[in-house]
């Protein structure tokens, strides 16, 4: 899902698209309904920073400034760690941003649960918290996607759904499978974010702050997965010869030449 | 190595200029302490045909304020006073009410709690000595009330 950024099939783009779509779904309804503030909604974001700079609220506007700057920051670090470490470990450089988005979610639900006194200042540090989460992952699936997967950009998303909706009224386009999976990859995110949002949203009602402990399993789902695909495949390697002559031609994914 | 440097000298200044910014404005928290007395209810927005009408009239009527706030937690109030401790203590002519007060989002919404009652306000407006609310009612027609106050003790 993550390991390989090359050659990427249409399958393992829905697999991180959903996941992490998901995850960014929940994510955004969890800080409306805990900070009163998005957190995978950087448009937003932006259009409250000119209304806020307008009406004179220069505190608000420097606060909504700072959240963007954090999403810009995740996106920034997840990327530069891509391009460093690819070469050498595709998996871990893939795995790293996650892991880092992982730590965040886990500050803030842990903070949540044992700390948070709802202050003003915790509220903008745990939406700092959360939209740099936000950003580590976009970066991440928009790289290792070459752009084909955003899981919080769902203006860009409902775009090119229209966009889509549109061509397909040719047949040629219709009939054009490039067209048809991106099709399904954006439908898989659409309605995997709006799916996570719905049930953050009922299921906070029973479990509170353990939604982020939630979101964090599906992450190390998207991580999980790729590690045991790629260790079974190394264990199938060395143990069954047979085997190792079928899938001769089909490299591991351990590193991106 | 240039170019890192070139980055880290704009993080670097980024930060700077952005928290001396910050440290000149006035927070919110600070902003709304002190006792405030409320000085007017308005419709601010109603989902009806009547604000087609130039004659109807947007303050909104004792009576209708009576009803509007029955089931609020700051009805009958008339002055709030915040507290640092995040204590709101409202007081009306009949009545006294010991709250809790905190904001949300960017300072933005006023979360209020007490008595088993939580309610949120939206601030659209915070100086240092005038304050106004909106909140969403659903009686008779469906709309946003205004409320304004005016800071009477810091």
């Amino acid at each position: 899902m993550i390991s390989n950024n090359q050659t990427r099939t249409v399958k393992e783009n829905i697999q991180l698209g959903a996941l992490t779509a998901f995850s960014a779904g929940m994510v955004n309804v969890i800080s409306v309904i805990i900070f009163f503030a998005f957190t995978s909604n950087v448009t937003g974001h932006y259009a409250i920073l000119a209304q806020e700079i307008s009406h004179g609220n220069w505190y608000q506007a420097l606060v909504v400034f700072g959240w963007i700057g954090l999403f810009f920051l995740g996106n920034f670090t997840s990327n530069l760690i891509v391009i460093n470490f690819r070469k050498e470990k595709a998996y871990l450089a893939h795995s790293i941003p996650i892991v880092l988005e992982i730590l965040c979610l886990l500050v803030v639900g842990t903070y949540i649960q044992f700390y948070y006194k709802e202050t003003l200042l915790e509220t903008e540090l745990m939406v700092s918290a959360m939209l740099f989460a936000m950003g580590i992952q976009n970066g991440l699936t928009a790289t290792i996607s070459n752009s084909a997967v955003k899981t919080t950009h769902l203006t860009g998303l409902t775009t090119d759904l229209g966009i889509l909706a549109s061509l397909f009224t040719k047949k040629e386009n219709r009939e054009n499978p490039h067209l048809r999976n991106k099709w399904k990859l954006l439908l898989a995110i659409m309605s995997s974010y709006l799916a996570g949002g719905i049930s953050a949203g009922y299921i906070y009602l029973n479990i509170a702050y353990n939604v982020f402990y939630i979101v964090c399993v599906f992450l190390v789902i998207v991580i999980g997965y790729d590690f045991y695909r790629l260790k079974m495949r190394s264990l199938l390697q060395r143990k069954q010869p047979y085997y190792r002559k079928i899938i001769k031609s089909q490299a591991p994914q351990l590193s991106n030449h | 190595m240039k170019y890192t440097f070139i980055y880290l000298a704009i993080f670097t200044s980024t930060m700077v200029v952005y928290f001396t910014l910050l440290s000149l404005q006035e927070s919110p928290t600070s902003n709304i302490l002190g006792e405030w007395k409320e000085i007017s209810w308005e419709y601010e927005k109603l989902d009806s045909i009547l604000q087609k009408d130039n004659s109807f009239d947007y303050m909104v009527t004792d009576h209708i304020k009576e009803q509007i706030s029955e089931n609020l937690i700051i009805h009958k109030a008339e002055t709030w006073k915040f507290t640092d401790n995040e204590t709101l203590e409202m007081q009306g002519s009949e009545t006294q009410k010991s709250l809790h007060w905190t904001l949300k989002g960017r300072g933005n919404i006023l979360q209020i709690d007490g008595a088993d009652l939580m309610e949120h306000y939206e601030i659209q407006e915070l100086s240092s000595d005038r304050m106004v609310l909106h909140f969403n009612f659903d009686m008779q027609v469906r709309g946003i009330v205004k409320m304004t106050f005016e800071k009477i003790n810091t």
